[in-house]
């Protein structure tokens, strides 16, 4: 009876679904978003941007601030519906999922927050085992055991598991999101302002293990940042995010070379150039 | 014409928010029978809702039925009726002050903590962190608190009822000089079913209202602690009014026939 009543809903979705155009598929292209438009109300946000990430790849995602890269980043993964254009993972639409397509696409992804986002009434273990003790592949002491092992990949000892987040510093607290980001090994790993608010040693530990637990993994990842020191150190390519668009994208040696104002501009940290900054509100 | 202006946007608006309140409380009651559920969670909200709520509930239950008694004593001692006193105390209590004192205290207590807990999540990205972790926040956070507060107000109330009466009975039999048989026997004999069994109704749709206030506006808050603070303000004051407003459309429902 379950059985009919499933494949009963399967048909269902299939009959809506009908009208859906054939899939291309790009074995090695992870990410691909095209002419992506968001607008709040009559600001338009992002004004088509058109992205590419390969598998195992890494892309940074450069810009100042209210350049639009939040907005980029939640569009993709899926936190926020784009107002127009297409975002493929793994060839397949992802813009516009039903409920459940989207969990089964979220056990795919992981996301560092830029403030961590741990669960502040969960110690530290549930929160970095929680999508598998949800999903109800491991039990209790599985889960703990595998919250403790992730720990180790981050750096920080058994003795942090127990406590709550608010217990932890800033390092640590982005360290056991990262551990929670990796957890349920995802081939997608986004990174929103992973040094942002920590001091600069503290931000050269993320960065490493950044590099490290992805590469670990095989993982494709997706990072915004204004720290252009840490992006010269986990990209494989760059691209720069102003005003809603892609103004450039390459290679991080590129970067370095490159004679576009804007990117000069932007990785001298230089109050002069073609980028205006808003000093004053309104 | 700006007057007009004013006028309609101020309406729009209004419109506007109710249906967005509406929406969110389908969605939330839809949440509620669809699975996965989250037993442990409807019992900590359960738990945080009912039992830590008894002091405060239990306080004002108290003191409501003791006054009652007082004023109605000053009341019929007029025209010797100090025999429906008793009456007056529970019949009172259990229709109308059980469940709006015990709304409004819950609506302060609760409903802000809910809101800015939920608001605390919003500002903090965890709510978007539990998509993420492919965890749907309406079924997680929202579903087992509204459902939480639909079937733990109706218990609160009903320790508050007892509570209430027995505030009037000490004030009855100790400062009015009645025998506690008399006082008691006049308690018991014109209550009905009916008085209790609606009042424990109403406070269903009240925990339904407080938490369902409480999640949206935590839900829906943003811009940092200041909206957080807004959105806990505006939880216990929608809760409130509404309380309010739905206890006389329940009461004319129950009592018009």
């Amino acid at each position: 009876m379950i059985l009919k009543n499933g494949k009963m809903v399967k048909s269902i979705r299939r009959f809506f679904k009908g009208r859906k155009k054939k899939v291309v598929k790009h074995t090695d292209l992870k990410i691909s978003v095209r002419h992506l438009h968001k607008s709040f109300g009559s600001k338009k946000v992002l004004k088509g941007i058109d992205l590419d990430v390969c598998k195992g790849e890494s892309l940074v995602v450069i810009g100042g601030s209210g350049s639009g890269k939040s907005v980029l980043i939640k569009n993709i993964i899926g936190l926020m519906e784009p107002t127009r254009g297409s975002i493929k993972v793994d060839g397949q639409e992802v813009t516009h999922l039903s409920q459940r397509e989207r969990n089964k696409l979220m056990s795919r992804f992981g996301v560092l927050f830029q403030g961590g986002a741990l669960f502040d009434s969960l110690p530290v273990w549930v929160n970095i085992s929680f999508a598998l003790m949800q999903s109800k592949e491991v039990n209790k002491e599985e889960a703990y055991k595998l919250a403790v092992k992730k720990l180790s990949n981050v750096g920080l000892g058994e003795e942090v598991a127990k406590l709550y987040p608010s217990e932890l510093s800033g390092g640590m607290q982005k360290r056991v999101a990262l551990a929670r980001a990796i957890a349920h090994e995802p081939e997608i790993i986004f990174f929103d302002e992973p040094t942002t608010g920590l001091d600069p040693i503290m931000a050269d530990v993320i960065n490493d293990l950044i590099i490290k637990c992805s590469s670990e993994l095989g993982a494709t990842t997706f990072t915004i940042t204004h720290d252009m020191h840490s992006a010269k150190k986990i990209a494989d390519k760059v691209a720069m995010l102003h005003e809603g668009k892609i103004l450039w994208s390459g290679s991080v040696k590129e970067m370095s070379t490159t004679d576009n104002e804007y990117v000069k501009q932007f990785i001298h940290g230089r109050a002069k150039g073609p980028i205006k900054m808003q000093v004053q509100d309104h | 014409m700006n007057v007009l202006q004013i006028t309609g946007s101020f309406f729009l608006d209004f419109m506007a928010s109710i249906g967005r309140v509406t929406i969110f409380a389908l969605h939330s009651i839809f949440n509620i029978f669809l699975p996965p559920y989250y037993p442990r969670v409807l019992f900590k909200q359960m738990i945080s809702i009912g039992y830590y709520s008894l002091p405060v509930v239990g306080l004002t239950a108290i003191f409501t039925g003791a006054v009652l008694a007082l004023q109605s004593h000053t009341g019929f001692s007029r025209f010797n009726a100090e025999s429906s006193i008793a009456t007056v105390v529970v019949i009172a209590i259990t229709r109308e002050l059980g469940p709006v004192l015990a709304g409004l205290m819950v609506a302060g207590r609760v409903g802000a903590s809910t809101a800015a807990e939920i608001g605390t999540m919003r500002v903090t990205e965890q709510i978007d962190a539990l998509v993420t972790l492919s965890t749907n926040p309406f079924k997680y956070l929202i579903a087992p608190r509204v459902l939480a507060g639909i079937i733990t107000l109706p218990i609160l109330v009903l320790v508050a009822d007892i509570i209430g009466v027995y505030g009037g009975y000490l004030i009855g039999i100790h400062k009015l000089d009645f025998s506690p048989g008399n006082y008691l026997r006049s308690t018991y004999d014109l209550l009905e079913v009916k008085d209790v069994i609606t009042g424990l109704i109403k406070a269903s749709i009240f925990g339904f209202i407080i938490m369902l206030m409480g999640c949206y506006h935590g839900y829906k808050s943003k811009g940092g602690a200041n909206g957080v603070g807004v959105a806990t303000t505006y939880a216990v004051v929608t809760a409130s009014i509404m309380i309010l407003f739905s206890n006389y459309f329940a009461t004319e429902f129950f009592f018009s026939r």
